[in-house]
């Protein structure tokens, strides 16, 4: 299974495109831990994510996965993109078991026997032939996970993975990816912009702000899982979503009093 | 089952028939043209029976398949390297961008110089056309692939010889197909049009005869053969292009 779930550390990292984006931002994903990361659209939570992948190298300050710096790509980590990356050229099944194949760790018969593991698994043995632009937005989705798992990667990161789902399909997303989580507590860092997504997800929420950003509040969901419509309802929740919307909806942000 | 488009079939009889009082009437401009009995009696008679109007046809073809079969196959490898290796892509783009503004016909007399025999040289001018616009479509779909989907692969384990199979060449395909499409329209255009500037065979020579020796008959059988022409091959690539991409039946 699964090696150990790391430690992420993110310390100063900074990046400028066609202005500063990042600056100086630091935290830590614990190991085993679920953490949310939210922020205003366009504040640099994506590139953040690129650079844990490993895709875009900060300009300044360092990434590192258990102490061992970022340099590029790797196995042991997973994206799962806003926009769906699945290549609608292959069927469901070849999606899937491309991983193993590529990396050359399996042999066909193996690959295709794991891939066909985690369809079932994931609810899509049916599926196996066809191809994702034949699919719904939820199983493309599913499809991802399941490509994403069968490479057993150590640290998940998924950016506002279910956006663009209905709310119905949204929540069982949601659920489903807690379910996953549990069974091995991968690491994961999960972007998104809805309020009730983080306080649903996450352990944790770090929200950034600022122009160029940096991470703001670090605020701790003290919710039991699962997180039940009885949890959605209590008091604790209710304080939790007030204090988040505060660090959220800074006067600044108003469209009449703009700080940047 | 297909819907017959009984409007469709209304207006071209309408055509027809628009055509046959112009010409009988001998309206302005029409004084030596055909009508569309005199062109079905002479194709019947004259151009059925006729193995050298038949030799016009493969004569054409063959041009514009040696033609657009060679620009497929120089242009798609060069429009991939183009995409993909930088050195390779700063030292030959400029080239393929100074060349590219000439129109294939235009390559014609010094296409004549240059090769050996007629035949070579109408291939060539064939070929020029299909080839520019297959290079430029698939070096732009080479860097217009989708990052993630780059990305991705790359994060699954996939070596760079790796991506570019299964990622690259796959996400250009429908780059290929427009090329291919525009491509063989274009092999069309230039190849009658140089058959009749530098040759004594083929469907546009034909018609050309058919023009230097005022027979109208002729004329009007060139153009609808080579409309036809162009269509079949075109029915041709899009059943090539159907089978490239079976993820979009």
């Amino acid at each position: 299974m699964a090696a150990v779930s790391p430690t992420v550390t993110v310390s100063g990292v900074s990046k400028r495109y066609a202005k500063d984006v990042l600056n100086d931002v630091s935290f830590e994903l614990e190991a085993g831990a679920l953490t949310v990361l939210m922020g205003p659209s366009g504040c640099g939570k994506t590139t953040l994510a690129c650079m844990l992948a490993g895709y875009v190298a900060p300009d300044a300050g360092t990434l590192a996965i258990d102490g061992r710096p970022i340099s590029g790509a790797g196995p042991d980590r997973i994206m799962v993109f806003q926009e769906t990356a699945l290549w609608h050229w292959m069927t469901v099944l070849d999606n899937v078991m491309f991983g193993p194949r590529a990396s050359g760790a399996m042999t066909a018969a193996q690959a295709r026997e794991k891939a066909l593991g985690l369809l079932q698994k994931f609810g899509l043995a049916d599926f196996r032939d066809k191809y994702p632009g034949q699919l719904s937005g939820g199983m493309r989705r599913r499809v991802e996970l399941a490509q994403a798992m069968i490479n057993n990667p150590r640290l998940m990161i998924l950016d506002e993975p279910f956006r663009g789902l209905d709310v119905m399909t949204r929540g069982l997303m949601q659920e489903y990816y807690l379910d996953l989580f549990a069974e091995s507590r991968r690491t994961t860092l999960f972007i998104t912009s809805e309020l009730e997504e983080a306080l649903v997800m996450g352990e944790r929420v770090l929200v950034m702000d600022g122009a160029p950003a940096c991470i703001a509040h670090s605020i701790d969901i003290d919710l039991p899982y699962p997180r039940t419509p009885q949890v959605l309802a209590s008091e604790r929740y209710l304080e939790l979503k007030r204090q988040l919307m505060a660090t959220l909806y800074l006067p600044e942000h108003r469209l009449d009093g703009g700080s940047a | 089952m297909k819907r017959l488009n009984w409007r469709g079939a209304v207006s071209i009889a309408a055509f027809i028939l628009m055509w046959t009082l112009l010409a009988r009437l001998k309206a302005p401009g029409f004084a030596e043209i055909p009508d569309p009995a005199a062109v079905g009696r002479a194709f019947w008679d004259k151009y059925l029976p006729s193995a050298a109007y038949w030799r016009s046809w493969v004569v054409s073809f063959e041009r514009v398949g040696y033609g657009f079969l060679a620009s497929q196959l120089l242009g798609i490898p060069l429009g991939l390297l183009l995409g993909t290796r930088r050195v390779f892509h700063d030292v030959v783009y400029p080239v393929v961008e100074l060349l590219r503004p000439i129109p294939p016909l235009a390559w014609v007399p010094l296409s004549i110089l240059f090769w050996p025999t007629a035949e070579l040289s109408i291939v060539f001018i064939t070929f020029i056309g299909p080839f520019f616009i297959i290079v430029i479509n698939v070096h732009d779909a080479v860097r217009g692939t989708r990052k993630e989907h780059l990305w991705l692969a790359r994060s699954l384990g996939a070596s760079p010889a790796y991506i570019f199979r299964r990622i690259i060449l796959p996400s250009v395909i429908p780059a290929v197909a427009v090329g291919m499409t525009l491509g063989i329209a274009v092999a069309w255009n230039v190849v009658i049009a140089a058959e009749m500037i530098a040759s004594d065979s083929g469907l546009g020579r034909l018609t050309w005869e058919g023009y230097v020796s005022h027979t109208g008959t002729t004329v009007l059988i060139g153009m609808i053969s080579i409309g036809l022409a162009g269509y079949l091959s075109t029915l041709l690539v899009t059943y090539a292009e159907k089978r490239m991409m079976p993820w979009q039946r």
